[in-house]
């Protein structure tokens, strides 16, 4: 299963919230979906659930148009609004239940799959708990489970981490992840860029609407990657001896260490050894693991957030 | 009567209080943290119990999942509760003081308890479920619950008709709770059964009715204080309407012996055709942007237009008089206004999905372009409706006064079309005032400058001259008022009246044909890229 989103164009007005936004992700990766608020991230995620339509643009699901085919593209896909509307009067089963309907599932079937998805995202203690009575994290998980009513294999969600508390965080990000394990395909927006880099094997970075990077994260790092540095002599002497070292792009001190972003086809044995050829007692030498605060930083320049 | 009115504010305030203490509930629900949260205690792996009834199973698959929820919710509604128990409570208090302070009560007093436990009943019913109709979904619409159920297989026509069935059902319930009590008045005597069902069946139909316009109010766009404002203005102008028809019906049907058919089938027609528009425009409401959301609005409009207007004509050949068709072309007249209003504000392009839907053929195509969304499809829609209802009008009139009488069918028809003319010039000139100046930025308010239009050509003769309209002079031909007060309706007013619409027309047209050459199905989608991958780089 392939997610493809093709030249995708917004227009509001003048304001084009998207301008030709094109990416794609497939069957058990987990996209993160990055952008200042403002960048188009809700709408987008809008049109691929096909509650809106494109000035310009497709996305496709396997060759399934979200335009031209809403009525299909709806059942590929689960979407996750930043927060769970609340129906006072109504137990998590019953508004389980009340989805499977909707998707016109009948008999023994909506019993059977309503039950099994609230053994998956451990609601099971929940379902007759009103909706008013549950915590964001436990409306959190219904709305995830809300969502896979019809057992979609993409799962678009909206900020679905913001207000939580860190243990709810953690359950949910663990739940992304048995999800992604399934198969599905899941585009996830968040402010919270730790939190993604946890989870994602790959980001969609937007601003003004416009594409800035997206691919995997070993794509996204490019053709760079950061080393982290510890001496024990002054660690300005190692700054300066390694901006003067070829293939170094960028170096600066950060907490007692020096961070570099070399080329990735930079010899870091080489380096090592002639920085400790130069004289330095290197205690630290590691490459970072790319986050995506980083390649954040460094497409928008650090303008925004 | 005081005891009544007494009764009622004491009804009013009771409802007012649980209607702002259901909200409060609402609003206060938020940060519960997890460890307030108590789990049931229960076997993950136990499989849960399934319906050994075949057709209970059967039923409980094929009823409408809006109204199976709606129904759900309504059982654990206090407010639901509390209205139930107020009403038992109010009836068994009217019938007490009735038993205890009317001494003639035992001596045909049936009729005036019939009247009051039903004026009661009806209050309550025709107040409150609309109210409890429209907060329901106006809640929903604050939320994103409505866009979720755009997501499912629900269309917007079932989560519509799933919200009035479960308020009807509510609304049987009440009025199944207060029927003992109302029935108790036979026994009293001066009321026989039959009289006793028929009213109750129409105040019954009444708050069908009613419920409908709560839907649409909770269905369209905007905050809780602007539905509020229009809700109030809605009950304030129908329900004394309603309550009027209801008592002309009531002695239409108390006098069984004189009941009419004619009169009580052209209420429930008219009734069922308002009902029907009203949850048609909620469904038009409650549908997501990129749909066609004229279709269902136009096309019911012309089917029930139909419908009732060959019953009426029907009953009109049958009676011998004209006033079924006159009665029908009045509410089509009101109707139409209202659609133009709403027709200018409409769109001038399509979304990609909307235009997915017209037809290739050049043909079908021109055919389909009054029934898509669109100003320019809306206006020329009503302009046909217009002329149908007017040929429907004279065509009635010809056959069933037939000359010499006939100057009477002319007077009405001119009154018609000089009155679909003021708002047809108001309606487009205004809209092509406001797409002008704010460059289409500020269409959807163009039905706002339409009124100010109309307003504009009423009041300036009144300030002008006063409120006499023989002073009025020349400027007696501006005025929509003059309308009703001049019935032989001048040349120079005709001239006027014409020529002005004429002119709204011609513009109007611009814009409509410009709209019908952009009215085309998009090109077949381009081959997809091939390597889409590149941009990642």
């Amino acid at each position: 299963m392939r997610i493809e989103v093709h030249n995708l164009t917004r227009c509001f007005g003048d304001l084009r919230a998207v301008d030709n936004l094109s990416f794609s992700f497939g069957s058990g990766d987990i996209f993160g979906f990055v952008g200042p608020n403002g960048a188009g991230k809700t709408t987008t995620m809008r049109i691929m659930a096909t509650l809106d339509d494109p000035t310009e643009g497709d996305v496709t699901i396997d060759s399934i148009s979200a335009v031209q085919q809403p009525e299909k593209a709806r059942q590929l896909i689960g979407f996750v609004p930043d927060t769970l509307p609340i129906h006072s009067d109504m137990t998590a089963h019953e508004y389980l239940d009340f989805y499977a309907r909707a998707y016109g599932l009948r008999g023994g079937r909506r019993i059977d799959v309503v039950f099994e998805i609230e053994q998956f995202c451990n609601l099971m203690g929940l379902r007759n708990k009103l909706m008013k009575a549950l915590s964001k994290g436990m409306r959190q998980r219904l709305s995830v489970a809300r969502a896979l009513v019809n057992d979609p294999p993409v799962l678009v969600m909206d900020e679905p981490a913001a207000g939580l508390d860190p243990h709810a965080r953690i359950e949910l990000r663990e739940l992304v992840r048995q999800l992604a394990a399934r198969g599905k395909a899941v585009l996830i927006s968040s402010h919270i860029l730790s939190e993604l880099s946890e989870m994602c094997t790959g980001a969609v970075i937007i601003e003004q609407g416009r594409l800035l990077r997206a691919g995997l994260m070993n794509e996204l790092d490019g053709e760079s990657s950061l080393l982290i540095i510890r001496a024990e002599q002054s660690q300005t002497a190692l700054h300066k001896r390694l901006l003067e070292t070829p293939g170094v792009l960028q170096a600066q001190v950060v907490d007692g260490t020096v961070q570099a972003r070399v080329e990735e086809t930079l010899d870091t044995g080489k380096l090592l050894s002639g920085l400790i050829a130069a004289g330095f007692t290197i205690t630290e030498f590691r490459r970072r693991k790319t986050h995506l605060e980083d390649i954040f930083m460094s497409v928008t320049k650090g303008k925004v957030q | 009567m005081l005891f009544i009115m007494v009764l009622g504010l004491l009804v009013l305030c009771a409802v007012v209080a649980m209607i702002v203490a259901a909200f409060r509930r609402r609003s206060g629900s938020d940060d519960i943290p997890d460890s307030a949260v108590k789990l049931d205690p229960v076997d993950v792996n136990q499989p849960p119990p399934k319906p050994s009834n075949r057709f209970l199973m059967w039923l409980d698959d094929h009823m409408n999942p809006i109204a199976v929820k709606e129904l759900r919710q309504a059982v654990r509604a206090r407010f639901i509760t509390g209205m139930l128990m107020l009403l038992l409570g109010v009836q068994v208090l009217v019938i007490m003081v009735f038993v205890m302070y009317d001494d003639d009560v035992t001596e045909q007093g049936g009729g005036r308890v019939f009247f009051t436990l039903s004026s009661v009943l009806s209050v309550i019913s025709l107040l409150t479920l609309p109210a409890y109709a429209g907060a329901r979904l106006t809640w929903e619409r604050m939320g994103q619950s409505v866009d979720l159920m755009h997501i499912t297989s629900l269309r917007p026509r079932t989560i519509v008709l799933g919200k009035f069935f479960s308020v009807g059902v509510v609304a049987l319930m009440m009025f199944s709770t207060c029927l003992p009590f109302i029935s108790f008045s036979y026994l009293l005597r001066g009321i026989d059964l039959p009289t006793i069902f028929l009213c109750m069946a129409w105040s019954f139909v009444l708050t069908l009715g009613m419920i409908s316009v709560g839907v649409f109010l909770g269905a369209i766009r905007g905050g809780v204080f602007l539905k509020a404002v229009l809700g109030i203005g809605l009950m304030v102008s129908i329900i004394p309407v309603a309550m009027s028809a209801s008592g002309f019906l009531i002695q239409e049907i108390i006098g069984i012996a004189d009941f009419s058919w004619g009169v009580a089938g052209t209420a429930i027609a008219l009734l069922a055709a308002a009902t029907g528009l009203f949850l048609s425009l909620a469904a038009a409401a409650i549908s997501p942007p990129v749909m066609n959301r004229a279709l269902p609005v136009r096309a019911y409009i012309t089917i029930a237009a139909a419908v009732t207007g060959a019953i009426m004509y029907a009953w009109a050949r049958e009676s011998g008089h004209c006033s079924f068709m006159v009665a029908w072309a009045f509410f089509m007249t009101l109707v139409l206004c209202l659609a133009m209003m709403v027709s200018v504000c409409e769109r001038d392009s399509l979304p990609m999905r909307i235009r997915q839907g017209i037809p290739r053929m050049l043909l079908p195509r021109a055919a389909a372009f009054v029934f898509f969304s669109g100003s320019g499809g809306g206006m020329l829609w009503c302009l046909l409706m217009a002329g149908g209802v007017l040929m429907a009008l004279l065509a009635s009139m010809w056959s069933v006064i037939r000359p010499p009488y006939m100057y009477y069918s002319d007077d009405i028809a001119m009154a018609y079309v000089l009155s679909m003319g003021h708002v047809f010039a108001a309606a487009v000139l205004g809209g092509t005032f406001v797409r002008m100046v704010s460059a289409g930025r500020f269409r959807s308010s163009s039905w706002v400058a339409g009124l100010i239009i109309l307003a504009l050509q009423c009041v300036i003769p009144l300030v002008i001259y006063g409120v006499d309209i023989d002073d009025w002079g020349p400027l007696k031909v501006i005025s929509p008022i003059s309308l009703f007060e001049d019935s032989s309706f001048s040349k120079e007013y005709r001239l006027f009246v014409l020529g002005y619409a004429g002119f709204a027309f011609v513009v109007g047209a611009f814009q409509g044909i410009w709209q019908l050459l952009r009215f085309k199905p998009p090109a077949p989608p381009a081959k997809a890229p091939q390597d889409v991958e590149a941009v990642h780089a």
